[in-house]
C-alpha cells in the first residue's frame, strides 16, 4: 500500500486543516484551493486527498456533514473541529521550526 | 467517543457509508468535468480527462475504507460470505475435507477428553480450587495424616479415607457394598451437604467411641432402600453389626475417586466394630490412607507444600528413632507432595507414567491428524489448480496477494472449525463407546463411574486450538501456491484444467507418500500385538482352563474371628469336595489371569540377604509387568489341592498338606523359574527364604518344599516370572479380603453353581457365594481388555489408511483429469485400454509402494520400543510386515482403480478437440 504523494508525509494533513480554517468546504474545493494558494506549485492527488480526509475525520480533527453546494448538488462538507484547531496550531508551529532549521542548513552550507 | 461511534456506524451501516463515499467521489468527478467544460473541452473529452486525472477509483475507495479501522472485520465478513459460497458450491470437497478433519480432530479430542477427566478436571465440589491431595509414590500412613492434620496449619481441614467392601444385609437380602472408611470431617472438608439427614460429626470418628453410623450414597438409597424418604434412622448389617443410616449423600456426589463405586461411608473408627481383634487403625504407622484437604484462603500451593514438608520431616525423624529400636529397615520417607485434587488418586510416579502414556497416545493421534491434514491440503492444492482463473481474475482486479491468501486461509479455517465441531461430537461418541466397551461385562458399574467426559472450557480450548493450528497447517501452503499465479497466462487459458507437469505434482505426491507411510507405521504395531496375543492364547497359560469354575467367597463378611473363619472355610471346602461331579476343589486368594495380584517381600535366606535379594528378583529383559522393586515377588496363598485343581504339575518336592498349619514350620512352593534362580544348578528344595510381614515387616524364615511348573499369572503374554505359593493355613487372612473357591468339575455351570451354593448355606446360612463363573470366561474378560486396546489401535491405523486412500484417490483422479490430452494422444496412437489402465495403476502403486516402504523402514526402527510388550513375536516380524504391506497395496489398488477406469474412458477425439 505505497502512497505516492507529491507532498512530504504529514504536510497534506496540515494543508487540509489550514484550508478548512477559512470555513467548511468539500473535497474538490480543498484541492482547488491548495493548488491556487500555492500558485499551482502543489497539486493534491485525489488518491491521497480522500483517504487523508477520512483519516482526519476518523481522528476527530475534522467533522463532515452533507450540505448543498453551489448549483444545488449534495456534497460532503468538511469543517475543522476544536481538536483540529488545536492540532493545526501545534502543527503549524512545528512545521515552521522545521522549515527554519532546514533553510538554516541550506543557507549555511 | 466520536471515533467509537464512527466505527460502530462503519461496521453496522456499511452500505450507507459505502454509498456516501460513492456520492462524495462522484461529486468530485462531476466538479472536475464541470471545470473541464468551462475550459472549453467537449463533454466526452471533459469526462475522459476528469476520470484520467482522478486515477484508480477503486484504490481510493480501498484506502478510505482502510482508514475506517474496521477494515479487517469487514474483510472477514466478506471472506466468510465468500467462503460459504465457495464451500457450498462444491459439497463433495467440503464433505470429504470436513469428515477427514472430524476424524483426525475427533480421535485427538477423545484422548484429550479422557486426559481431562482423569488428570485435569477439578473435582465437582464447591471451591474446588482449594482442594489438594497429599501423596507421592506412597500414601501417607494414618499417623502421618493425624500429624498433618494437627500440625500443618495451612489447611482449613484435612480428611482421610480408604476403601473396603462388605456384605450388606438389609431387609432379608445380602449383597456386596463398596464402603468408604472416612475421617469424621470428610464431608465437611469436601463441602458436601447431605440430600437427607446429616453427615458425620467428628466425635463419631473418635478412637474410644466407635459409632456404627453410615451415610449412604444416592444410588444405594434409590436401589436398596427404594428411595424411602424415612430412610434416616433405619439400620442395616455389615458383618452382623448394625449400622444406623444418618444421611443420604446428594445424587451428584459420587466420591472423589476415579472409577470407583461408593455405596456408603462409615467413620474410620467403626472398623474396630467390624474387625474387633485386628483392625487397621491398630497399625497407624503402616495403615496407608488417602488424604485430601482444603487449603485456607490465601494459602498458595507452594506454602502448603512447605508446611507439609516440615511436618513430614518430623515424621521421618520420629520414625527413624522407632525403627532403630525395632531394628527394621522399612521405608522412612513420609509422603509430602501436595497437588491439586483431581478425580485420579495418582502418586508422583503414576502421574509421570500417565503423562508418558498420554504423550505417546497424543503422538499417535497427532499422526492421524497429520494424515487428515495432508488429505485436506491435497484436496486444496487440487482445487487451487482449478481456481487459478478465478484467483488470476481477482488479482487483476486489484486484490493484493495478501488479501487472496487471507481469503483462502479463511476458507481452510472454516473447514477446520467445521471439522472440529464434528470432531467434538465424534469424540463424545467415541468416549462413550470406549467406556461401554470397557464395562461391557458389568454395565451396571458404568453408571457409577466417576469419569466426567462432558464438554468444559478445557476441551473447548483444546479443540479450538487444534482447529486453528490445523487450519493454518493444511491451508497455508496451498494458499501461498494458489495466490502465486501468472495473471496473463492464467487468464488467457481457456480451460481451467491445464496439463500438470510432474513437477507440479511432486508436493502432492510427497503428501500421499507421507500419508501412506504414517498409516503403515500405525498398522504395524496393531498387527504385531494381534499376532502376539494370538500366540499367547494358542500357546496356553501353563494350566488347563476347561472344566474349572471359580466363585468369590467372602468369609470375612460373616464377622467371625479368625479361628472360626478358618473353620468355616475348611468346612465349605470339605462339603464342596463331596459334591457329585467335583474332581477336586481348592481355595486361594487370587486366581491367575483374572486380575488379582498379591505382592510380598521375600528374600533369599542364607548368603548376604540384602544384596542377594536385589539381585534375585530383578527381572532380566525388563518386562513392563515386571515388578522392579528388589526383593518383592508375586505370591498366592492357597489351600490344599490347589495344584491338582489348577492342573499344575509338581516338578519336585511335595504339595501342601493339611499339616502345614500355623503350628508347623513355614513352607513355600516355588515355580520353576524361581527355583532355577535360587539354585541355578542344584536343588532348590530345602533352600530358605525370608518373608517379611507386610504390616509389621517382621522377618520369618520359610523353607522351599516343592517346585511346580511355570504358568502365566497376571497376563497371558507375560514372560516367565518368579512366583511362590504359601499355604493358606500359615498366613494371616484378614489382610486379603475375599477368597476364591475354584473347583475342577464335570457338569454344567447351573448344576455346579447350585451345588456350591447349597454347600455354602449348609455350612452357614449367612455365607453367600457370589457368581460361579467359568475360569475361561473370567480370563477372556481380562484378555478382552487387551484385545480392546489392540482393536482400538487397529481402528486408528485403519482410519489413517482410509484417509490416505482418499488422498491417493484424489491425487490419481486429478492426475488423470490433467492428462486427458496426453491419454487421448496415446490412445489415438494405438495404446489399448488395458495398457492405459495399467499405466495409471502403476503410477498409483508407485506412490503406494514408496509410502509403504518408507513406513516399513520407520516401523522397523521404532518397533524396538514395543519389544517388551510383544510375546513370541519379533519386533520386525516379516510376516506381519508383509501382511500390512499386502493390505496397503490392496487398498491402494482399490483407491486407484476408479481413476484408472476413468482414464480408459477417455475418447481420443474429444480429448484432442478439447484445446
Amino acid at each position: 500500500m505505497d502512497k505516492k504523494t507529491d507532498l512530504l508525509q504529514g504536510t497534506l494533513d496540515l494543508l487540509i486543516m489550514k484550508t478548512l480554517q477559512a470555513g467548511p468546504t468539500h473535497g474538490w474545493d480543498i484541492a482547488q484551493r491548495i493548488r491556487q494558494l500555492s500558485r499551482e506549485v502543489l497539486s493534491v492527488n485525489q488518491g491521497s486527498l480522500y483517504p487523508a480526509l477520512h483519516r482526519l475525520e476518523a481522528q476527530g480533527r475534522i467533522a463532515a456533514e452533507w450540505g448543498t453546494s453551489d448549483n444545488n448538488r449534495q456534497a460532503k462538507f468538511y469543517k475543522l473541529t476544536a481538536a483540529g484547531r488545536r492540532q493545526l496550531t501545534a502543527d503549524t508551529e512545528s512545521w515552521e521550526r522545521f522549515a527554519q532549521a532546514v533553510s538554516l542548513i541550506l543557507e549555511g552550507a | 467517543m466520536r471515533a467509537l461511534k464512527r466505527r460502530v456506524r462503519a461496521l453496522f451501516r456499511r452500505a450507507e457509508m459505502e454509498g456516501e463515499l460513492e456520492d462524495e467521489l462522484r461529486f468530485h468527478i462531476e466538479k472536475e468535468i464541470e471545470q473541464n467544460l468551462a475550459r472549453g473541452m467537449n463533454p466526452d473529452e471533459a469526462r475522459r480527462a476528469a476520470l484520467l486525472e482522478f486515477g484508480g477509483a477503486e484504490r481510493i475507495r480501498e484506502e478510505c475504507r482502510d482508514v475506517r479501522g474496521v477494515r479487517w472485520l469487514q474483510d472477514l465478513l466478506q471472506d466468510l460470505r465468500y467462503a460459504r459460497r465457495v464451500l457450498t458450491k462444491s459439497p463433495a470437497f467440503t464433505l470429504v475435507s470436513v469428515l477427514s478433519l472430524a476424524l483426525g480432530i475427533g480421535v485427538n479430542a477423545a484422548v484429550f477428553g479422557f486426559v481431562n477427566a482423569v488428570m485435569l478436571r477439578p473435582l465437582p465440589l464447591p471451591r474446588h480450587e482449594e482442594l489438594v491431595r497429599i501423596q507421592d509414590d506412597n500414601l501417607p500412613a494414618y499417623s502421618d495424616y493425624i500429624a498433618f492434620d494437627e500440625r500443618a496449619e495451612v489447611f482449613r481441614g484435612l480428611a482421610a479415607y480408604d476403601f473396603d467392601g462388605y456384605q450388606l444385609s438389609a431387609g432379608g437380602s445380602t449383597a456386596r457394598a463398596e464402603v468408604v472408611l472416612a475421617s469424621g470431617n470428610y464431608f465437611d472438608v469436601l463441602g458436601v451437604r447431605p440430600a437427607l439427614g446429616r453427615t458425620f460429626t467428628p466425635d463419631e470418628d473418635g478412637r474410644n467411641n466407635p459409632t456404627p453410623v453410615a451415610v449412604i450414597s444416592h444410588g444405594l438409597w434409590q436401589g436398596r432402600f427404594g428411595a424411602d424418604p424415612a430412610v434416616v434412622g433405619k439400620t442395616f448389617q455389615l458383618r452382623r453389626v448394625s449400622f444406623t443410616i444418618i444421611g443420604v449423600a446428594p445424587r451428584e456426589f459420587t466420591g472423589v475417586s476415579l472409577g470407583r463405586r461408593h455405596d456408603l461411608w462409615i467413620p474410620f473408627a467403626a472398623e474396630a466394630l467390624l474387625r474387633p481383634e485386628e483392625n487397621r487403625l491398630k497399625h497407624p504407622d503402616s495403615y496407608q490412607v488417602h488424604v485430601i484437604g482444603r487449603l485456607r484462603p490465601e494459602v498458595s500451593l507452594a506454602q502448603a507444600q512447605a508446611a507439609v514438608e516440615v511436618v513430614a520431616a518430623q515424621q521421618d525423624q520420629a520414625r527413624q528413632v522407632q525403627l532403630f529400636t525395632e531394628s527394621s529397615d522399612g521405608q522412612s520417607d513420609t509422603p509430602r507432595e501436595v497437588s491439586r485434587a483431581t478425580a485420579a488418586e495418582m502418586g508422583t510416579q503414576d502421574r509421570q507414567q500417565s503423562w508418558f502414556v498420554v504423550a505417546a497416545m497424543l503422538t499417535v493421534m497427532g499422526l492421524v491428524l497429520l494424515v487428515a491434514c495432508a488429505n485436506v491440503a491435497n484436496l486444496l492444492l487440487g482445487r487451487a489448480a482449478e481456481r487459478r482463473r478465478e484467483i488470476a481474475m481477482r488479482l487483476a482486479l486489484g486484490a493484493s496477494r495478501a488479501r487472496i491468501v487471507r481469503q483462502l486461509l479463511t476458507e481452510s479455517l472454516i473447514l477446520s472449525l467445521l471439522g472440529a465441531a464434528a470432531g467434538l461430537l465424534l469424540s463424545r461418541w467415541a468416549g462413550d463407546l470406549l467406556l461401554s466397551l470397557m464395562y461391557r461385562h458389568s454395565p451396571a458399574e458404568l453408571a457409577t463411574v466417576t469419569l466426567d467426559l462432558s464438554l468444559d472450557w478445557r476441551m473447548l480450548l483444546y479443540t479450538l486450538l487444534m482447529a486453528g493450528s490445523t487450519g493454518v497447517a493444511f491451508g497455508l501452503v496451498p494458499a501461498l501456491r494458489a495466490s502465486k499465479v501468472d495473471v496473463i497466462s492464467d487468464l488467457k487459458a481457456e480451460t481451467a484444467v491445464r496439463s500438470p507437469g510432474h513437477r507440479r505434482l511432486t508436493f502432492r505426491n510427497a503428501l500421499v507418500v507421507t500419508q501412506i507411510a504414517i498409516s503403515t507405521l500405525l498398522l504395524i504395531p496393531a498387527g504385531l500385538m494381534f499376532k502376539s496375543i494370538r500366540l499367547a492364547e494358542s500357546s496356553g497359560y501353563g494350566f488347563p482352563v476347561a472344566d474349572r469354575y471359580v466363585a468369590a467367597v467372602d468369609l470375612e463378611a460373616l464377622g467371625y474371628d479368625e479361628r472360626r473363619r478358618r473353620l468355616v472355610g475348611e468346612q465349605l471346602l470339605g462339603q464342596v469336595r463331596e459334591l457329585p461331579g467335583i474332581r477336586s476343589a481348592t481355595m486361594s486368594h487370587i486366581v491367575p489371569l483374572t486380575g488379582g495380584t498379591m505382592v510380598v517381600t521375600l528374600e533369599v535366606g542364607e548368603e548376604s540377604p540384602g544384596q542377594q535379594a536385589a539381585d534375585v528378583f530383578t527381572e532380566n529383559g525388563a518386562s513392563v509387568y515386571a515388578l522392579d522393586q528388589p526383593g518383592s515377588l508375586y505370591l498366592n496363598n492357597v489351600e490344599t489341592g490347589y495344584f491338582e485343581t489348577m492342573g499344575l504339575p509338581l516338578v519336585a518336592g511335595r504339595d501342601f498338606t493339611e499339616r502345614d498349619d500355623a503350628t508347623a514350620p513355614d513352607v513355600v512352593v516355588v515355580n520353576e523359574t524361581l527355583a532355577r534362580r535360587l539354585a541355578p544348578t542344584g536343588q532348590a528344595l530345602g533352600r530358605r527364604l525370608i518373608e517379611r510381614d507386610p504390616m509389621t515387616a517382621k522377618p520369618k524364615s520359610v523353607e522351599v518344599v516343592g517346585v511346580v511348573s511355570d504358568s502365566k499369572y497376571i497376563w497371558p503374554s507375560e514372560r516367565p516370572r518368579y512366583f511362590a505359593y504359601r499355604p493358606m493355613r500359615q498366613t494371616v487372612q484378614n489382610q486379603f479380603g475375599a477368597m476364591h473357591l475354584t473347583v475342577y468339575a464335570v457338569g454344567d455351570l447351573a448344576t455346579i453353581s447350585k451345588g456350591v451354593r447349597a454347600a455354602a448355606s449348609a455350612v452357614d446360612p449367612e455365607l453367600s457365594v457370589e457368581g460361579v463363573t467359568r475360569l475361561d470366561e473370567l480370563i477372556e474378560r481380562r484378555v478382552g481388555e487387551t484385545k480392546l486396546v489392540i482393536w482400538a489401535a487397529a481402528a486408528v491405523g485403519a482410519l489413517a489408511l482410509l484417509l490416505a486412500a482418499i488422498g491417493l484417490y484424489g491425487v490419481m483422479a486429478y492426475s488423470v483429469a490433467g492428462r486427458t490430452k496426453e491419454l487421448g494422444i496415446r490412445m489415438a496412437l494405438g495404446a489399448g485400454r488395458g495398457r492405459v489402465r495399467r499405466m495409471i495403476l502403476a503410477d498409483g502403486l508407485a506412490l503406494a509402494a514408496a509410502g509403504t516402504l518408507t513406513g516399513l523402514l520407520v516401523s522397523a526402527a521404532c518397533m524396538r520400543l514395543m519389544r517388551s510388550m510383544l510375546y513370541g513375536v519379533s519386533d520386525i516380524d516379516p510376516l506381519t510386515y508383509a501382511a500390512v504391506a499386502i493390505f496397503l497395496t490392496v487398498v491402494a489398488l482399490v483407491a486407484c482403480y476408479v481413476p484408472a477406469r476413468r482414464a480408459t474412458k477417455v475418447d481420443p477425439m474429444v480429448a484432442l478437440r478439447y484445446e
